[in-house]
Protein backbone atom coordinates (compact mmCIF):
# COMPACT_ATOMS: atom_id res chain seq x y z
CA UNK A 1 0.00 0.00 0.00
CA UNK A 2 1.56 3.47 -1.06
CA UNK A 3 1.86 5.64 2.02
CA UNK A 4 -0.76 9.10 1.55
CA UNK A 5 0.61 12.10 0.64
CA UNK A 6 -0.19 13.86 3.95
CA UNK A 7 1.80 11.26 5.74
CA UNK A 8 4.72 11.59 3.62
CA UNK A 9 4.58 15.06 4.06
CA UNK A 10 4.31 14.41 7.53
CA UNK A 11 7.27 12.11 7.77
CA UNK A 12 9.20 14.90 5.96
CA UNK A 13 8.12 17.57 8.85
CA UNK A 14 9.02 15.70 11.56
CA UNK A 15 12.55 15.10 9.30
CA UNK A 16 12.71 19.33 9.50
CA UNK A 17 11.97 19.57 13.33
CA UNK A 18 14.26 16.72 14.58
CA UNK A 19 16.78 18.77 12.64
CA UNK A 20 16.13 21.95 14.46
CA UNK A 21 15.92 20.37 17.69
CA UNK A 22 19.51 18.86 17.03
CA UNK A 23 21.27 20.77 14.23
CA UNK A 24 20.68 24.59 15.68
CA UNK A 25 18.92 27.28 14.63
CA UNK A 26 21.73 27.94 12.49
CA UNK A 27 21.56 25.92 9.14
CA UNK A 28 19.57 26.36 6.50
CA UNK A 29 17.67 24.42 4.25
CA UNK A 30 20.09 24.38 1.62
CA UNK A 31 23.00 23.27 4.35
CA UNK A 32 21.29 20.02 5.29
CA UNK A 33 19.94 19.00 1.83
CA UNK A 34 22.57 16.68 0.99
CA UNK A 35 22.36 14.68 4.32
CA UNK A 36 18.55 15.01 3.99
CA UNK A 37 18.66 13.55 1.04
CA UNK A 38 20.98 10.66 1.86
CA UNK A 39 18.39 10.06 4.76
CA UNK A 40 15.09 10.28 3.10
CA UNK A 41 15.63 9.88 -0.90
CA UNK A 42 11.95 8.61 -0.68
CA UNK A 43 10.82 12.00 0.17
CA UNK A 44 13.24 13.67 -2.52
CA UNK A 45 10.40 15.21 -4.49
CA UNK A 46 9.02 16.51 -0.94
CA UNK A 47 12.31 18.34 -0.22
CA UNK A 48 13.37 19.53 -3.82
CA UNK A 49 9.26 21.31 -3.37
CA UNK A 50 10.41 23.16 -0.06
CA UNK A 51 13.69 24.06 -1.65
CA UNK A 52 12.59 26.06 -4.04
CA UNK A 53 10.54 28.23 -1.68
CA UNK A 54 12.45 27.96 1.37
CA UNK A 55 16.05 26.96 0.44
CA UNK A 56 17.83 29.91 2.39
CA UNK A 57 15.67 29.56 5.77
CA UNK A 58 16.65 27.77 8.98
CA UNK A 59 14.22 24.64 9.93
CA UNK A 60 11.96 26.59 12.38
CA UNK A 61 11.10 29.55 10.21
CA UNK A 62 10.15 26.99 7.71
CA UNK A 63 7.91 24.97 9.92
CA UNK A 64 6.39 28.20 10.55
CA UNK A 65 5.48 29.19 6.90
CA UNK A 66 4.39 25.81 5.85
CA UNK A 67 1.86 26.61 9.00
CA UNK A 68 0.54 29.31 6.93
CA UNK A 69 0.48 27.42 3.26
CA UNK A 70 -2.55 25.58 3.14
CA UNK A 71 -0.70 22.75 0.98
CA UNK A 72 1.07 21.70 3.94
CA UNK A 73 -0.85 23.16 6.85
CA UNK A 74 -2.59 19.73 7.76
CA UNK A 75 0.77 18.16 7.62
CA UNK A 76 2.18 20.50 9.91
CA UNK A 77 -0.22 20.02 12.70
CA UNK A 78 -0.67 16.24 12.20
CA UNK A 79 3.36 16.25 12.59
CA UNK A 80 3.39 19.00 15.63
CA UNK A 81 0.44 16.58 17.60
CA UNK A 82 3.22 13.69 17.34
CA UNK A 83 6.42 16.02 18.11
CA UNK A 84 5.01 17.39 20.70
CA UNK A 85 5.51 14.08 23.16
CA UNK A 86 8.55 13.83 22.28
CA UNK A 87 8.94 17.43 23.64
CA UNK A 88 6.88 16.79 26.80
CA UNK A 89 9.13 13.34 27.34
CA UNK A 90 12.41 15.66 28.27
CA UNK B 1 7.54 61.00 36.08
CA UNK B 2 11.29 62.49 37.12
CA UNK B 3 11.23 60.41 39.77
CA UNK B 4 10.55 57.24 38.14
CA UNK B 5 13.82 58.60 35.39
CA UNK B 6 15.30 58.42 38.46
CA UNK B 7 14.54 55.29 39.05
CA UNK B 8 15.30 54.04 35.67
CA UNK B 9 16.71 50.24 35.75
CA UNK B 10 20.11 49.35 35.43
CA UNK B 11 21.60 45.64 36.29
CA UNK B 12 19.58 43.66 38.02
CA UNK B 13 20.58 43.25 41.48
CA UNK B 14 19.25 41.29 44.49
CA UNK B 15 16.59 43.09 45.92
CA UNK B 16 15.33 45.09 42.98
CA UNK B 17 12.19 47.01 42.82
CA UNK B 18 10.04 45.38 40.25
CA UNK B 19 9.14 47.73 37.20
CA UNK B 20 6.21 47.77 34.87
CA UNK B 21 7.93 47.42 31.36
CA UNK B 22 4.98 49.55 29.53
CA UNK B 23 6.41 52.45 31.47
CA UNK B 24 10.05 51.59 31.53
CA UNK B 25 9.71 51.18 27.59
CA UNK B 26 7.84 54.35 27.18
CA UNK B 27 10.96 55.73 29.25
CA UNK B 28 13.19 54.36 27.17
CA UNK B 29 11.69 55.42 24.10
CA UNK B 30 12.31 59.22 25.27
CA UNK B 31 15.69 58.17 25.43
CA UNK B 32 16.29 55.85 22.17
CA UNK B 33 13.58 57.10 19.91
CA UNK B 34 12.99 60.52 18.16
CA UNK B 35 10.39 60.75 15.43
CA UNK B 36 11.09 57.64 12.93
CA UNK B 37 15.09 57.61 14.21
CA UNK B 38 16.03 55.20 16.75
CA UNK B 39 19.64 54.61 18.23
CA UNK B 40 21.65 52.20 16.61
CA UNK B 41 25.52 51.29 18.07
CA UNK B 42 26.55 49.66 14.94
CA UNK B 43 25.80 47.36 11.88
CA UNK B 44 26.91 44.23 10.71
CA UNK B 45 26.32 40.35 9.34
CA UNK B 46 26.57 37.33 11.12
CA UNK B 47 26.44 33.57 10.37
CA UNK B 48 23.39 32.99 13.26
CA UNK B 49 19.81 32.12 10.94
CA UNK B 50 21.88 30.71 8.55
CA UNK B 51 23.21 34.55 7.70
CA UNK B 52 21.72 37.77 8.64
CA UNK B 53 22.44 41.14 8.21
CA UNK B 54 21.65 42.87 11.60
CA UNK B 55 21.33 46.89 12.75
CA UNK B 56 22.10 46.30 16.90
CA UNK B 57 19.47 48.78 18.46
CA UNK B 58 19.80 50.42 21.87
CA UNK B 59 17.27 50.14 24.65
CA UNK B 60 14.93 47.49 26.38
CA UNK B 61 12.01 47.57 28.55
CA UNK B 62 13.24 44.51 30.59
CA UNK B 63 16.50 43.49 32.44
CA UNK B 64 17.06 39.98 32.24
CA UNK B 65 20.18 39.21 34.38
CA UNK B 66 21.33 36.42 31.42
CA UNK B 67 21.16 38.86 28.25
CA UNK B 68 24.43 38.85 26.14
CA UNK B 69 23.62 42.22 24.75
CA UNK B 70 26.04 45.49 25.24
CA UNK B 71 25.89 47.86 28.01
CA UNK B 72 23.97 49.96 25.84
CA UNK B 73 20.71 47.58 26.86
CA UNK B 74 21.65 49.12 30.94
CA UNK B 75 22.68 52.89 30.02
CA UNK B 76 21.51 54.07 26.45
CA UNK B 77 21.32 57.25 27.26
CA UNK B 78 25.60 56.99 26.90
CA UNK B 79 25.74 54.99 23.33
CA UNK B 80 24.82 54.89 20.14
CA UNK B 81 23.45 57.21 17.17
CA UNK B 82 20.44 58.02 15.83
CA UNK B 83 19.52 56.39 12.49
CA UNK B 84 16.32 57.46 10.59
CA UNK B 85 14.74 54.56 9.24
CA UNK B 86 16.14 55.13 5.71
CA UNK B 87 19.71 55.56 6.63
CA UNK B 88 19.41 52.25 9.02
CA UNK B 89 18.15 49.99 5.83
CA UNK B 90 20.83 51.02 3.93
CA UNK B 91 23.18 50.22 6.02
CA UNK B 92 21.40 46.91 6.70
CA UNK B 93 21.29 46.45 3.03
CA UNK B 94 24.73 47.56 2.52
CA UNK B 95 26.26 44.59 5.06
CA UNK B 96 23.76 42.32 3.37
CA UNK B 97 25.22 43.23 -0.20
CA UNK B 98 29.03 42.54 1.44
CA UNK B 99 28.22 39.50 3.10
CA UNK B 100 26.11 38.37 0.51
CA UNK B 101 22.90 37.07 2.97
CA UNK B 102 19.16 37.69 2.17
CA UNK B 103 18.03 38.14 5.53
CA UNK B 104 17.83 41.20 8.07
CA UNK B 105 16.95 42.02 11.11
CA UNK B 106 17.66 44.49 14.35
CA UNK B 107 18.23 42.84 17.72
CA UNK B 108 20.89 43.73 20.96
CA UNK B 109 18.21 45.75 22.02
CA UNK B 110 14.62 45.34 22.29
CA UNK B 111 13.24 46.05 18.38
CA UNK B 112 9.68 46.97 19.34
CA UNK B 113 10.43 50.13 21.22
CA UNK B 114 9.72 53.26 18.74
CA UNK B 115 6.78 51.85 16.80
CA UNK B 116 7.28 54.96 13.83
CA UNK B 117 10.87 53.91 12.97
CA UNK B 118 10.45 50.07 13.26
CA UNK B 119 7.17 50.29 10.87
CA UNK B 120 9.29 52.78 8.38
CA UNK B 121 12.50 50.23 8.49
CA UNK B 122 9.63 47.26 7.63
CA UNK B 123 8.19 49.75 4.78
CA UNK B 124 11.89 50.44 3.85
CA UNK B 125 12.47 46.46 3.57
CA UNK B 126 9.80 46.06 1.77
CA UNK B 127 11.59 48.12 -0.66
CA UNK B 128 15.42 45.59 -1.21
CA UNK B 129 15.67 42.84 -2.84
CA UNK B 130 16.23 41.11 0.37
CA UNK B 131 14.04 38.12 1.47
CA UNK B 132 12.98 38.20 4.68
CA UNK B 133 13.08 40.09 8.06
CA UNK B 134 13.32 38.69 11.12
CA UNK B 135 11.95 40.83 13.78
CA UNK B 136 13.22 39.41 17.34
CA UNK B 137 10.74 40.61 20.35
CA UNK B 138 10.86 39.79 24.17
CA UNK B 139 6.57 39.86 23.08
CA UNK B 140 5.77 42.96 25.97
CA UNK B 141 4.41 45.73 23.53
CA UNK B 142 3.13 43.01 20.95
CA UNK B 143 1.27 41.76 23.62
CA UNK B 144 -0.03 45.19 25.20
CA UNK B 145 -1.22 46.21 22.16
CA UNK B 146 -2.91 44.38 19.50
CA UNK B 147 -2.74 47.12 16.84
CA UNK B 148 1.12 46.92 16.87
CA UNK B 149 0.88 43.39 15.63
CA UNK B 150 -2.16 44.24 13.16
CA UNK B 151 0.24 46.87 11.59
CA UNK B 152 2.44 43.96 10.24
CA UNK B 153 -0.41 42.12 8.49
CA UNK B 154 0.75 44.41 5.26
CA UNK B 155 4.71 43.19 5.08
CA UNK B 156 4.71 39.89 3.84
CA UNK B 157 8.39 39.01 4.33
CA UNK B 158 8.30 39.70 8.32
CA UNK B 159 9.00 36.59 10.32
CA UNK B 160 8.36 37.45 14.04
CA UNK B 161 10.74 35.41 16.88
CA UNK B 162 8.77 36.24 20.15
CA UNK B 163 11.65 34.92 23.33
CA UNK B 164 9.99 33.90 26.43
CA UNK B 165 11.72 34.70 29.59
CA UNK B 166 9.60 32.18 32.42
CA UNK B 167 6.86 29.60 32.34
CA UNK B 168 5.46 31.49 35.57
CA UNK B 169 4.77 35.34 37.06
CA UNK B 170 7.33 34.57 39.56
CA UNK B 171 9.82 33.66 37.74
CA UNK B 172 9.76 35.89 35.18
CA UNK B 173 9.62 38.89 37.55
CA UNK B 174 12.87 37.13 38.95
CA UNK B 175 14.54 36.84 35.62
CA UNK B 176 13.59 40.36 33.95
CA UNK B 177 12.77 42.48 37.04
CA UNK B 178 9.42 43.28 35.20
CA UNK B 179 6.17 43.22 37.25
CA UNK B 180 4.20 39.72 37.46
CA UNK B 181 1.51 40.70 35.74
CA UNK B 182 3.57 41.46 32.96
CA UNK B 183 4.38 38.24 32.82
CA UNK B 184 0.75 37.48 30.49
CA UNK B 185 2.18 40.05 27.50
CA UNK B 186 4.62 37.60 25.80
CA UNK B 187 1.77 34.94 25.54
CA UNK B 188 -1.16 37.70 24.14
CA UNK B 189 1.79 38.26 21.99
CA UNK B 190 1.60 34.94 20.79
CA UNK B 191 -2.17 35.05 20.64
CA UNK B 192 -2.13 38.35 18.63
CA UNK B 193 0.45 37.00 15.69
CA UNK B 194 -1.88 34.35 15.34
CA UNK B 195 -5.29 36.30 15.12
CA UNK B 196 -3.15 38.11 12.58
CA UNK B 197 -1.44 35.43 10.71
CA UNK B 198 2.26 36.74 11.00
CA UNK B 199 4.39 34.25 10.91
CA UNK B 200 5.91 33.45 13.70
CA UNK B 201 8.01 31.04 15.96
CA UNK B 202 8.66 31.06 20.22
CA UNK B 203 11.93 30.82 21.55
CA UNK B 204 12.09 30.14 25.43
CA UNK B 205 15.13 30.19 28.16
CA UNK B 206 14.55 26.58 28.70
CA UNK B 207 18.33 26.42 29.69
CA UNK B 208 18.15 24.27 32.99
CA UNK B 209 20.58 25.95 34.85
CA UNK B 210 17.96 28.74 34.50
CA UNK B 211 14.19 27.10 34.25
CA UNK B 212 13.47 24.19 36.06
CA UNK B 213 12.15 20.76 34.50
CA UNK B 214 8.56 21.37 35.64
CA UNK B 215 8.32 24.85 34.73
CA UNK B 216 9.61 24.22 31.59
CA UNK B 217 6.68 21.52 31.21
CA UNK B 218 4.05 23.73 32.12
CA UNK B 219 5.42 26.43 29.47
CA UNK B 220 4.81 23.80 26.84
CA UNK B 221 1.61 22.75 27.87
CA UNK B 222 0.27 26.13 28.01
CA UNK B 223 1.62 27.13 24.48
CA UNK B 224 0.23 23.74 23.12
CA UNK B 225 -3.17 25.43 24.56
CA UNK B 226 -2.76 27.90 22.65
CA UNK B 227 -1.61 25.98 19.25
CA UNK B 228 -0.06 22.36 19.11
CA UNK B 229 2.63 23.75 15.98
CA UNK B 230 3.87 26.75 17.78
CA UNK B 231 4.57 24.48 21.08
CA UNK B 232 6.22 21.63 18.55
CA UNK B 233 8.07 24.37 16.96
CA UNK B 234 9.40 25.88 20.13
CA UNK B 235 13.42 26.87 19.91
CA UNK B 236 14.80 26.26 23.06
CA UNK B 237 17.34 28.55 24.28
CA UNK B 238 21.03 27.65 26.34
CA UNK B 239 22.89 31.07 28.34
CA UNK B 240 26.16 31.17 26.51
CA UNK B 241 29.14 33.43 28.38
CA UNK B 242 29.10 36.81 26.53
CA UNK B 243 31.05 39.11 28.45
CA UNK B 244 28.37 41.29 29.84
CA UNK B 245 26.85 38.03 30.56
CA UNK B 246 29.13 37.08 32.75
CA UNK B 247 29.26 40.82 34.18
CA UNK B 248 25.29 40.73 34.27
CA UNK B 249 25.28 37.27 36.46
CA UNK B 250 27.47 38.32 39.26
CA UNK B 251 25.40 41.42 39.53
CA UNK B 252 22.73 39.78 40.49
CA UNK B 253 24.77 37.75 42.87
CA UNK B 254 25.30 35.00 40.92
CA UNK B 255 28.27 33.51 40.30
CA UNK B 256 29.53 33.64 37.17
CA UNK B 257 31.60 30.47 36.92
CA UNK B 258 30.39 28.22 39.11
CA UNK B 259 27.21 28.57 36.61
CA UNK B 260 29.08 28.12 33.60
CA UNK B 261 30.73 24.93 35.58
CA UNK B 262 27.39 23.58 35.02
CA UNK B 263 26.05 21.83 31.71
CA UNK B 264 23.21 23.63 29.86
CA UNK B 265 21.48 19.92 28.91
CA UNK B 266 21.24 18.68 32.24
CA UNK B 267 17.33 16.80 30.71
CA UNK B 268 18.29 16.10 27.33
Amino acid sequence: MQPSSLSRQVELIIEILTLAEHEGEDLSLNDVLDFLLKRRGDLSDLIRQLLELYSEYPPRIIIALMRKDPSWRSAVYEASRIWINYKLIY
Amino acid sequence: MDEERKAYPRFLKPNFKPFDPIKIAKLTEEIVCRGDERKYTYFYATGVYAGISTGYCVGCCLRCFYCWSNISRDFPEWYGEFYSAASAMKSIHKHAKSARVTKARISGGEPTLCREHLVKLLEEFEKTDLRLFILETNGILFGYDKSYVDELRRFERVHVRVSLKAGDPEAFMSRTGAIKSAFEYPFKAIEHLLESNVSFHVAAMTDPRIMPREERRALIERLEKIDVVVAANLEEEVVDPYDMTLIRLEAYGINATEFFKQTSRAYY
